[in-house]
């Protein structure tokens, strides 16, 4: 792991850290401006301040944890790892996720998780009617009872894996009390899609090259995934020179 | 299956003639011949080459055709590889909504030049793969198959700028051309938006009449998109220091003479998906499921493969001897007067003069 890194003296500069890859653990302070930490490929990034529109926008993998707020757009895109923004998002927060895992610790905007196709929001402590729940296996955790009277949602508890796991994420992203504030989530639901067989969770939404764009994962392939048959024509091709 | 691109795509294949009404067949390609004095041209004589970019790192492309899965995933691993080979054999770029990194390796070794999405929706092995490819475009949004637009949330900011997210996408692959794909309903204000980006390119959807969602997709034909955005582009200024970007279009384009007509209006590079499709054995069905498309019959994938480069080769022929016979020694020469419509809304969807009019309306020039 290398040293640790520490920025100070942030005033509204866009693109901070973006595109940036590999380890290491880089902690911020100040205000940053657009798109901090968008594309984020490994790194674990700490904001002690606030941030400007579409921070973490496309996340890859890595952390990131803003403690104060941010304006819209944040960690729309995301494809994997892990965030967590303690203050108030703005509007679009988590919109078009894919994969990974959003923490909203604050009072969020509107279109919260608008077009989500995988991954995971989890709002600890939402202040409004809870966002439109995406369709599996994208998932949106609210605290128990945060549905209650809404028509048409179901609330659903988490399995012990899901627990498990939500629990060790809250964990790396510097929640206290993790386990606790996971049991205090359920998953939201569209009440008739409950009745559907649940998706494996974290499941990659479009898997080899088989790619909707309306949100709906594409079914199975019947025989082997596209990737694999994919792999062996070509295996044949790199084998004759082409 | 329509069967008019049946027969359009067979006609190019050398089976039957082209017989099918398009938006295409509403515009006309004039001969030089009786316009002025100049040396006639062989279709040997023509350049057909094209640069993915303005920029002086771009690739160039030895024919302004870019192919182009565009089947929303269901397209068969067989056809893709396929179209693979024909790109790498013919120097093509190869446009990939989401090449996966299998793809994208072998893509990598065989050096062809991808052409990598970022849509509203965006895998991580999209964007990885986007690293390594000659051009990222960033769309700005899409249509499902259901007819719904999912769009690219982190595009515009909130003055309705490109630019950060173009910054963004040149951050993330700085080999790479920047261009930016807009939908068919682009309004003005958004091709205006495109062109200060400062993206290389700016490729333009164009509702097309063979797509299943012809009957969802909202927004003009490709010549008028096409029309609209070389209007808004020569209209706007470009940042200081760049370059005005690049045009591409995408949307109906059947053949050669059709490609030879979107250069005409003011396009670089024409993206072609259907056709290529139907060259490697789509029926245009609508109703094949996820990596079922064009599945490879007897002569398998290597069929399919001589099947669509024989499609390209007929496609580059007929560019080149309608460029040849409009005068043009180079694509970029192609210009809108070397176009007439046949029908009153093409001229005045695309502003090119009216067959039988020495000049053009008044209405045309505001």
């Amino acid at each position: 792991m290398a040293k640790p890194v520490k920025v100070g003296g942030l005033d509204g500069h866009d693109g901070v850290l973006a595109c940036l890859r590999g380890e290491g653990r880089v902690t911020m302070t100040g205000k940053a401006g657009d798109r901090l930490a968008a594309f984020l490929d490994g790194p674990q990034v700490t904001l002690v301040g606030s941030a400007g529109d579409f921070a973490g926008t496309t996340m890859l993998a890595g952390t990131l944890v803003i403690e104060g707020a941010v304006g819209r757009g944040l960690c729309c895109h995301m494809a994997g790892g892990r965030a967590r923004l303690k203050g108030r998002a703005g509007d679009l927060a988590g919109a078009m996720m894919t994969g990974g895992l959003l923490v909203l610790d604050g009072p969020v905007g509107e279109m919260a998780g608008l077009g989500m196709s995988g991954g995971t929001l989890a709002l600890t402590r939402p202040d409004g009617p809870p966002p439109r729940a995406p369709p599996p296996p994208a998932r949106l955790m609210v605290p128990r009872g945060s549905a209650a009277g809404a028509a048409g949602l179901v609330e659903v508890e988490l399995t012990h894996a899901e627990l498990d796991d939500l629990a060790a994420a809250l964990t790396e992203l510097g929640m206290t009390g993790p386990r606790e504030v996971a049991e205090g989530l359920v998953r939201l639901m569209v009440a008739d899609e409950k009745a559907a067989p649940p998706a494996a969770p974290g499941a990659p939404v479009q898997a080899g090259v088989t790619v909707g764009t309306d949100g709906a994962p594409a079914p199975p392939t019947p025989a082997g995934s596209a990737s694999d048959r994919f792999e062996s024509f070509a295996r044949e091709l790199k084998g004759r020179g082409a | 299956m329509e069967a008019g691109w049946r027969e359009a795509v067979d006609g190019v294949m050398g089976r039957t003639p082209p017989a099918v009404d398009g938006p295409w067949e509403e515009l006309r390609l004039v001969s030089a011949a009786g316009r002025d004095a100049r040396p006639l041209l062989a279709p040997e004589d023509v350049d057909l080459r094209a640069p993915l970019g303005p920029g002086e790192g771009a690739r160039t492309v030895p024919a302004p055709v870019v192919l182009c899965d565009s089947s929303h995933g269901q397209l068969s691993p067989q056809a893709r590889l396929a179209m693979l080979q024909v790109a790498a054999r013919t120097g093509t770029a190869l446009r990939l909504a989401d090449p996966g990194p299998d793809l994208v390796d072998l893509a990598r070794e065989l050096d062809v030049p991808l052409w990598v999405v970022l849509g509203p929706r965006r895998p991580a092995s999209t964007v990885e793969a986007a690293r390594s490819a000659a051009v990222v475009e960033l769309q700005l949004s899409a249509i499902s198959p259901a007819g719904t637009v999912a769009r690219s949330v982190d595009a515009l900011d909130g003055k309705g700028s490109l630019a950060g997210a173009v910054a963004a996408v040149r951050a993330l692959a700085p080999a790479a051309q920047a261009w930016v794909g807009v939908g068919p309903g682009a309004s003005q204000e958004l091709l205006r938006a495109a062109a200060l980006s400062g993206a290389s390119g700016v490729l333009i959807h164009g509702r097309t009449r063979a797509s299943p969602l012809r009957r969802w997709a909202a927004g003009p034909d490709a010549p008028a998109a096409l029309s609209a955005a070389r209007r808004a582009v020569a209209r706007t200024r470009p940042p200081e220091g760049s370059v005005p970007p690049q045009l591409a279009v995408a949307g109906g384009l059947k053949d050669g003479l059709e490609v030879a007509k979107a250069l005409a209006l003011g396009a670089r590079l024409v993206v072609m998906a259907t056709a290529p499709r139907i060259a490697l054995g789509c029926e245009l069905c609508g109703g094949c499921g996820p990596g079922q498309c064009a599945s490879p019959g007897a002569d398998g994938w290597r069929g399919q493969a001589e099947r669509l480069s024989a499609h390209l080769a007929r496609v580059r022929a007929q560019a080149a001897s309608a460029l040849a016979q409009m005068g043009c020694a180079r694509a970029v020469e192609a210009r809108p007067s070397m176009l007439e419509a046949t029908t009153y809304d093409a001229a005045a969807a695309t502003g090119v003069a009216l067959a039988g009019f020495g000049e053009p309306l008044p209405m045309w020039l505001h």
